[in-house]
């Protein structure tokens, strides 16, 4: 499983809807969380999950209490996302 | 912190009107200005299903008074033991008199009854239930509590951030000493957060001009007047995320109970998505955490946890003994839980409004 594919699939997933020009091409830095909305966030939050757990086998929740929290949240960028999920999964199958 | 337990005291019955109007939310698609992407995207993401929405001049406190009459026609309660009637709203039927002192006339209650609003939203009904057992503890015999709210009131006629996710209803819940296990309570408000979800003009702040009752198009998409509700979904959510798990394990605690003790946890239906990560993050059963009501009743908030129990658990509750966590958190922001037993009570199933009344 390559989680950068996973997020960048369920970005783009999302963006069919919201069709938010920035998130067409998208890049490592682009800042996620700015560009959507709580729907959006929530959508992409979906994704992932239904995604992931496609992919693990597992149901991982992966929404947390910073998930909309602007100044902490895991979704401001391809990477951030990426270093949560990572730990998530982590967490998961401790 | 405030946390606070009562001894022998108990909600003895709990009735529940909603709007007669059943709206299928694919109905809505061409008022709120959905095309069939958005509108796939917000029944995924939210779920929602259908609203129950009172006709046009139909107030809270009518639900409230077809729910109230509910209970007094088929229990042995009567009018002349309430000491006092509390209504949780957020749209009352006047700016003054608070419209507990109407109702109390409309429902023929003693005028030796206390009668007065409180003005909260979401978190209300444990604010309300908080307040009717602080006064049976002062020694009152029953108190009636109403709770409920006509969106109409506060939301946008075509706002789609908002109003679709709304329903409208009318709670009453009576509360009465008794011997019963002692009920525990904590209550937090953060005012920092007020704008988070507000409505903005139409008080002493900013009062109601002709421009604040203009609807206009906002950035984030919904069609609104300055004197409709405005939320911030991201700081909502996180609101929730953040602070509700923290407040059912400290109830629970406060309880003296585990979670394997605790029947259901019903909680304010605020959205199914929130309310699964709520139960994911406790390690609760989902099976013990209610999640249905807004998708098929719409958003009642303050009347949501009543509204949940007579509208998806009344034959549980009419026939059990049950120990309940209940939470409510919204605008304010303010928050609360609960954790009390409810013993055979009077609970039927959720009605629909009766204009005849």
């Amino acid at each position: 499983m390559n989680l950068k594919t996973i997020i960048l699939k369920a970005v783009k997933d999302v963006n069919e809807q919201l069709q938010i020009d920035e998130l067409e091409n998208i890049h490592e830095e682009t800042p996620l969380f700015e560009l959507l909305d709580s729907l959006g966030t929530l959508d992409l939050i979906l994704e992932l999950e239904s995604s992931l757990e496609e992919h693990t086998g597992e149901y991982i929740a992966v929404a947390n209490e910073e998930s909309m929290d602007k100044n902490n949240t895991p979704f401001k960028t391809i990477v951030t996302l990426e270093n949560y999920l990572l730990q998530r999964i982590a967490d998961e199958s401790n | 912190m405030s946390q606070i337990s009562f001894a022998n005291i108990a909600i003895i019955a709990m009735a529940t009107t909603v709007g007669n109007n059943i709206i299928e939310l694919e109905d809505e698609k061409e008022r709120f200005g959905f095309d069939d992407d958005s509108f796939s995207r917000l029944q995924r993401s939210i779920g929602l299903k259908t609203r129950y929405i009172a006709d046009e001049g139909v107030c809270a406190s009518d639900l409230c008074v077809q729910s109230a009459e509910n209970i007094f026609a088929n229990t042995e309660i009567i009018k002349e033991e309430i000491e006092a009637l509390l209504f949780v709203t957020q749209s009352p039927d006047y700016k003054a008199p608070s419209t507990a002192i109407i109702m109390q006339d409309r429902l023929g209650l003693p005028k030796s009854c206390a009668a007065f609003d409180i003005n909260l939203g979401c978190s209300g009904f444990i604010y309300g239930l908080f307040t009717a057992f602080s006064y049976v503890n002062s020694g009152m015999k029953k108190v009636l509590l109403c709770v409920g709210d006509v969106n109409s009131y506060f939301s946008g006629e075509r706002d789609k951030i908002f109003t679709p996710l709304m329903g409208d209803a009318g709670s009453a819940i009576i509360i009465e000493k008794k011997d019963a296990p002692r009920s525990f309570f904590s209550l937090y408000s953060d005012g920092s957060g007020y704008k988070h979800l507000i409505v903005p003009a139409g008080g002493a702040r900013t009062p109601s001009t002709p421009e604040t009752l203009i609807p206009k198009e906002r950035e984030d998409g919904g069609i609104r007047r300055d004197e409709d509700l405005f939320m911030d979904g991201k700081e909502v959510f996180n609101f929730a995320i953040k602070t509700v798990p923290p407040l059912i394990k400290e109830i629970v605690e406060f309880a003296g109970k585990e979670n394997d003790e605790i029947d259901y946890f019903v909680l304010h239906q605020a959205n199914p998505y929130i309310l699964k990560t709520i139960a994911s993050r406790l390690k609760v059963e989902k099976e013990k955490v209610p999640l249905e009501t807004g998708q098929i009743y719409g958003n009642q908030n303050a009347a949501s946890i009543p509204g949940t129990i007579n509208g998806f658990l009344s034959d549980e509750f009419s026939s059990k003994k049950l120990t309940i966590a209940i939470a409510g958190f919204g605008i304010g922001l303010s928050w609360g839980g609960a954790v009390i037993q409810m013993d055979n009570i009077y609970a039927p199933k959720t009605e629909l409004y009766k204009k005849e009344l």
